[in-house]
């Protein structure tokens, strides 16, 4: 049987599944964009695996070729330099066959059907992540009840009942560390949780890879102490969990891949005694080098049908569509966040400008009376007589830097406990349940800031 | 201390190599071995000894290419030499083996979406080596020539292949969705 082959000649096949969608049949772009966007994960996973060979080659290259101060393969971030200065000679040049990507942006009927078969998903994960984790969602902003964020263990009430009973036992391979449950992209003006979800079975000791560099695993032994009705089921790390030493299931966002949060497998807590070991990817990101990051609309634009390496400043485009939505919220929260930033020159330091403002200007109370229905971010800014409590804060920066166009999401679980000098242990209560901010810088990944006044600012080397 | 005086452009020539070839090795690496941790231990060797081959740059680039391509697949050759006494590793995985195994990883959960059900049972539905040409141009990023090294077979064949794979998926696709638009195409119908 003789094949037509019309519709792929055969020395333009590689420019045709490239993204030169308008000079296909509707049908087969479309088809070409479904088969990027179904491996792109995929392809994600082999660039970071790229990254990572590249952050070892240059590590071992100092001990092969010391080099001169100055030059490049430094071994600090060397991907992201390396990277820059290639494209900085050579703006226009295409790598044949490194690290390639999805064409940006999609035409925009094209664009328009990608969406529509996205949020057909997007009911369904609704309703996953409230069977999930329904007492997180339902209690992270409590309309008359006030407590703080890992809500089960807390009852209703006027007052603020923290559980002071211990939750865990943890022992850290180094530093203090948080702990994080759950992040949340999603805002209503009341409530933080997650669109599109997605769960995946995790063996033990499974690594997954990490969505920034440069990062180094940090090891925590945790022991069950006071589980009772109380314990959320979830995996808790000083940051994105790399490996569990039990069988797990992870929570993904299927439209950005980040890691939400880890659950145990079965759903139920562990026992009192039991433990299990975590590692974490803590970021290395110093002030300089997060200082350097653009606005995600200052990035530069990559050239259309762009197929060279990726630059350090790349944003994730479905990063950033999860990450920068929000509500109606009243147009003075925009309007303050600008004025508390003007005088800060970068992204980094706007962020800053914005943590320092919840930092010395409100204080921390978990007695406070936000009225029904009242917008959350509003209310803390405008109405609260500069009082609340972390779940209001880390809410309010992140909706304020998303104002300003920063990739922000709200993280919740514990901080880092008392250090208990004869164990070596940190010794975390219910009452340490916590909620923080994180922005996303290009390159870097998610990176904590902690706007609640009274608590420890996030060590960053300088 | 003695320095050696590297300059900017040579080490743009590293990064260049590697942007160029990486993707390529890491594929064929991460296809025999179906370990994403040899893979990347495997890459790492070849471009450490092409570091400490001093004249590597002075290579025409025909020579570079056959160079990394021929220690690359003795890197993976050696390991499974090494790895032969404690277990069998299937030599020949074909496309089974990276796609099953990636299959069971979160990476690939989205797949399970609804909305792609449909393209991942028209994908799966492919013989093996449609797979696997799917999978190395999209799930990779590579080209073919890029990928032609990583099955060794010829550049057109290559082409061939994958035209070929697309214009299958597009007919399995349309017909398992009946999407509108079919009686568009040109009017050529087999």
């Amino acid at each position: 049987m003789k094949e037509p082959e019309q519709h792929f000649s055969s020395k333009s096949i590689d420019q045709q599944t490239e993204g030169v969608f308008s000079e296909l049949p509707t049908q087969d772009s479309g088809l070409i964009a479904d088969l990027y966007q179904t491996y792109t994960l995929s392809r994600e996973e082999h660039s970071r695996s790229l990254q990572r060979i590249w952050s070892r080659l240059a590590q071992a290259q100092e001990h092969y070729l010391p080099l001169q101060e100055g030059q490049q393969w430094t071994g600090s971030t060397p991907l992201s330099k390396g990277r820059k200065d290639v494209n900085a000679n050579r703006p226009d040049a295409p790598v044949p066959g490194s690290f390639q990507r999805a064409p940006q942006p999609l035409p925009r009927g094209l664009r328009r059907s990608l969406w529509s078969k996205l949020s057909a998903g997007v009911a369904v994960a609704v309703v996953l992540i409230i069977i999930l984790s329904w007492v997180l969602l339902t209690h992270a902003f409590p309309m008359q009840e006030h407590r703080t964020t890992s809500g089960a263990s807390l009852t209703l009430g006027g007052g603020p009942q923290l559980n002071n009973t211990i939750v865990f036992l943890v022992h850290n391979s180094e530093g203090v560390q948080y702990l994080a449950t759950i992040s949340f992209d999603t805002y209503d003006g009341h409530t933080w949780s997650n669109t599109a979800v997605s769960r995946s079975p995790l063996p033990a000791n499974k690594r997954l890879s990490s969505e920034g560099s440069p990062v180094h695993l940090v090891t925590q032994r945790i022991t069950l102490v006071n589980p009772a009705g109380e314990q959320q089921p979830y995996i808790v790390g000083a940051g994105q969990i790399a490996s569990v030493d039990l069988p797990t299931t992870a929570l993904i966002n299927k439209t950005t891949g980040s890691l939400i949060a880890v659950l145990l497998n079965n759903g139920q807590p562990l026992a009192a005694g039991e433990r299990y070991t975590v590692q974490s990817y803590v970021s290395l990101a110093d002030i300089t080098e997060l200082r350097a990051i653009p606005f995600p609309a200052d990035a530069p634009q990559l050239p259309q049908n762009y197929h060279g390496p990726l630059p350090s400043t790349y944003y994730n485009p479905a990063i950033l569509r999860a990450s920068l939505r929000l509500p109606k919220i009243d147009p003075r929260v925009k309007e303050l966040a600008q004025q508390l930033t003007a005088g800060a020159q970068t992204m980094y330091d706007k962020v800053v400008a914005l943590e320092n403002y919840f930092r010395t200007s409100f204080t921390y109370s978990t007695t406070i009376h936000p009225p029904p229905g009242a917008e959350a971010t509003a209310w803390l800014l405008f109405q609260s007589n500069h009082s609340a409590f972390c779940n209001y804060f880390a809410s309010a920066m992140a909706v304020m830097a998303r104002e300003l166009g920063m990739p922000a999401r709200v993280v919740i679980g514990y901080t880092a406990g008392a250090f208990d000098a004869k164990t070596h242990d940190w010794v975390v209560h219910g009452s340490d349940a916590h909620a923080w901010t994180q922005i996303y810088f290009a390159g870097y990944g998610w990176i904590n800031f902690e706007p609640s006044p009274s608590f420890s600012q996030f060590p960053r080397p300088l | 201390m003695q320095h050696k005086d590297r300059t900017l452009l040579e080490d743009a020539f590293y990064t260049d190599l590697y942007q160029r070839h990486a993707p390529g090795l890491f594929a064929y690496v991460y296809r025999q071995t179906a370990s994403r941790e040899d893979a990347e231990d495997i890459v790492l060797d070849v471009f450490l000894m092409v570091l400490q081959q001093q004249d590597f740059a002075t290579f025409d680039e025909q020579k570079q290419v056959a160079w990394l391509w021929t220690i690359t697949r003795h890197r993976v050759v050696d390991r499974f030499r090494r790895s032969a006494r404690q277990q069998h590793i299937p030599i020949d995985p074909l496309a089974e083996t990276l796609y099953e195994d990636d299959e069971l990883s979160p990476e690939r959960e989205h797949l399970k979406r609804e909305e792609y059900t449909q393209l991942h049972r028209a994908i799966k539905a492919l013989p093996g080596e449609q797979r696997e040409v799917l999978q190395l141009r999209f799930g990779f990023g590579l080209r073919c020539a890029e990928i032609a090294l990583v099955l060794d077979k010829s550049e057109g064949a290559v082409r061939m292949l994958l035209s070929r794979t697309i214009r299958t998926l597009r007919d399995l696709y349309a017909s398992a969705g009946e999407e509108g638009q079919t009686n568009q195409r040109k009017g050529e119908k087999r």
